[in-house]
């Protein structure tokens, strides 16, 4: 599934996810690999050395704060929607946007739909795994449904 | 009242435009069912027993005329001619179809209305007090801080996808006529001593299976920080609310699994790192919302009036429902007027398209075009001068929007029930049709006084049961409609949850028990004694052994 990058932009996923059962083979150098908490915590030296670029994926009762000491080394935070009612995943992106001042991507999949990707936007994600349902042409434009709001915005993503 | 900026009117054009979007994806099969009911749910459309229902935003409980003409309008064009009050001061329509949602939406928008957040597991409507800025005992209008709510949680990025629905009333007067200790968030606007603004927050309080009276988690929020803090509960809650049991799934639950404390601890950490963010309210942000409202003007008129005194000694029809249906207002010569929607033979809080065209009428005549809605389902004109009482009641009456009976056993609050609800186990507006029936005569229920009844036809409590001096739950036995009795609730300053009473009670003889309390009641109670206190004195074993004489 291609991935919508910011708000315009669509590309290929590049990612090894090795939280996926089936890609839990080593990390090669030059790879950009996805790990989860536990693995991140326990090797990331290894991690660090072996790949070119790392991320971490979490789940929706891990806290954020777990992750801070390695928030500098991450070059994206994954955050998912197991099913898109679940809202978990719009605090802890606000928190490491607004809290943590993250500056990474912060990339959203899951039960991604069009019809989130603007609370999804304004709470901080900044990359858009849809779910299979949805048509990735169209979903793009679901950004600029509603073109304003009441609330404060939050800083982007910055390493592009 | 608030008139919209520009802002404010573009977001609930584009939301409508949005909605429509999503429902011809839904009728054209190309947005899942399940998808759709969350995305329509926080547009205020349920699919019901018979039709879908839309309920209408009426926030914090303000309308003005034209807003009213355009509810008469919808109803006659979309739905059967008659909308309904609910408890949260909103209007539900019940017979729309899905297609034409938008187009209700849209004729909505025009008059500065919409649907949103009126269900769903998001920041629901807030509700405040129908008297604010005309009440004697108010110590702050709410509604300034209700619209900053309203602005504040509407399409709020991170909080529209909750656990569950979330419930904010906000009170600033020392009698609350909001039950405000029965929502997930109460807030009760006072003055500190030195005369700053400033608010009594409540936390954890619900009806539905678990009632809950709210906790004080803080005495006295400065108003400065009054956003900061309610984002500071509703992270906490997003976060560590539960999600595996919808039953489980309130704030209250949290609040009670973890105590008061604890959760309290929880929120002033989050709360320490968000005070001074952008969510801080300055005075020109304050005053900016303020300004938006053109609060109304009134005349320096005389206390009293001569011929209106004259009018209420020699009619004595029209004495009682001043009595009964007007309270003092805050100024001089002016008087609120309760609008009765609990007259003989109308289902409580329905209203049809000919009272609300002659209720916005008579608010442009009467009352500076404004009508409220009310917690109790009923319409207040807030300020009539006491000069045109005489003549607003005439009006009233042939409207049959007269009925004198604020306060009393058939100023009933019920949930729409088996009638119309897919969740309901069973009816309740003919329950409450047969207890209106019963204390039709004026002396009678003038002789009962001051007493509240409310009836729910399933466990969510829609229609407050929890805290009615009297309450009614209906129950499924065996596909028949049977009545749990519960005595001693309130949702007044003193908010208590009722007992049960006995061995639920079936439905040919349900009037029968409420009469049996009642007379118990009136045998039993002292001079100028008050239900509750009569029950707080004798107990409930007086009114068991009556009820459930039969059983014996």
């Amino acid at each position: 599934m291609p991935i919508i990058i910011n708000n315009h932009q669509i590309i290929d996923d590049e990612w090894v996810d090795l939280t996926i059962a089936g890609n839990s083979q080593r990390p090669e150098h030059d790879l950009k690999v996805i790990v989860d908490l536990d693995r991140l915590r326990n090797e990331f030296d290894q991690l660090k050395t072996k790949s070119h670029s790392l991320a971490v994926r979490l789940i929706e009762t891990d806290s954020v704060d777990d992750i801070l000491p390695f928030l500098n080394h991450l070059q994206m935070v994954i955050l998912q929607f197991k099913v898109f009612a679940d809202g978990r995943a719009f605090s802890q992106s606000t928190l490491l946007r607004d809290r943590h001042g993250y500056k990474g991507h912060i990339r959203a999949v899951g039960d991604v739909i069009r019809d989130q990707l603007s609370f999804m936007r304004r709470c901080g994600f900044s990359q858009f795994q849809l779910a299979e349902s949805e048509d990735v042409n169209q979903a793009i434009h679901a950004f600029s449904d509603i073109s304003n709001s009441y609330q404060p915005e939050l800083v982007e993503a910055t390493n592009q | 009242m608030y008139a919209y900026s520009q802002v404010d009117q573009q977001l609930v054009d584009e939301r409508v435009s949005q909605f429509r979007d999503q429902t011809s994806r839904f009728l054209a099969g190309k947005l899942d069912e399940d998808v759709y009911k969350q995305l329509r749910l926080r547009n205020g459309l349920y699919v019901q027993r018979h039709a879908p229902m839309l309920r209408v935003a009426v926030p914090y409980g303000v309308l003005n005329s034209s807003q009213m003409h355009t509810l008469a309008d919808i109803s006659r064009t979309y739905d059967k001619g008659y909308a309904h009050v609910t408890t949260r001061q909103n209007f539900q329509f019940n017979w729309p179809t899905i297609e034409s949602v938008p187009d209700i939406l849209a004729d909505l928008a025009k008059v500065q209305m919409h649907a949103i957040q009126t269900s769903g597991n998001c920041i629901r409507n807030v509700t405040s007090d129908p008297l604010a800025g005309v009440a004697v005992d108010e110590v702050e209008d709410p509604r300034v801080w209700c619209e900053i709510i309203r602005q504040w949680s509407t399409l709020h990025p991170e909080f529209s996808y909750l656990p569950r629905k979330f419930k904010f009333a906000v009170t600033g007067s020392t009698e609350d006529r909001v039950a405000a200790q029965v929502h997930d968030i109460g807030l009760q606007v006072l003055r500190n001593d030195v005369g700053e603004v400033g608010f009594k927050v409540y936390v954890g309080g619900g009806m539905g299976r678990t009632p809950v009276i709210g906790k004080v988690i803080r005495d006295f929020l400065p108003r400065t920080d009054f956003l900061s803090y309610l984002d500071a509960i509703l992270r906490v809650y997003n976060l560590y609310g539960r999600r595996d049991n919808m039953y489980k799934a309130r704030i209250k639950i949290l609040v009670n699994a973890i105590g008061i404390d604890k959760f309290r601890d929880m929120v002033e950490e989050e709360w320490i790192q968000v005070r001074d963010s952008e969510l801080k309210l300055s005075d020109s942000r304050i005053q900016t919302v303020t300004d938006a409202f053109n609060f109304l003007q009134y005349q320096t008129l005389p206390a009293t009036d001569e011929d209106h005194e004259q009018k209420l000694s020699s009619n004595p029809i029209f004495a009682s429902w001043y009595r009964q249906n007007t309270k003092a207002h805050k100024k001089s010569g002016y008087r609120i007027v309760y609008v009765s929607l609990k007259g003989h033979g109308q289902a409580p809080g329905d209203v049809t398209d000919l009272q609300m065209d002659g209720i916005a009428d008579l608010a442009d005549q009467y009352s500076m075009g404004e009508i409220r809605t009310t917690y109790s389902q009923n319409m207040v004109l807030a300020h009539v001068e006491q000069t045109d009482l005489y003549g607003l009641w005439r009006e009233l009456n042939k409207l049959k929007l007269a009925t004198p009976n604020i306060g009393t056993v058939t100023d009933l609050i019920c949930c729409p029930g088996f009638d119309f609800c897919s969740l309901a186990n069973a009816t309740s507006i003919d329950v409450s049709e047969d207890i209106m029936a019963r204390f039709e005569k004026l002396d009678r229920l003038y002789d009962v006084g001051e007493l509240n009844i409310k009836i729910s036809g399933c466990m969510n409590a829609c229609g407050h049961h929890h805290v009615g001096h009297i309450g009614l739950l209906g129950v499924d036995k065996k596909g028949e409609d049977w009545y749990q009795i519960t005595l001693g609730g309130s949702a007044s300053n003193q908010t208590a949850l009722g007992k049960v009473l006995g061995p639920s009670v079936e439905k040919s003889k349900i009037g029968d028990a409420v009469e049996t309390i009642i007379d118990v009641y009136l045998e039993l109670r002292e001079p100028n004694e008050h239900f509750l206190q009569t029950l707080a004195r004798i107990g409930r074993d007086p009114f068991k052994e009556q009820v459930y004489a039969d059983n014996h």
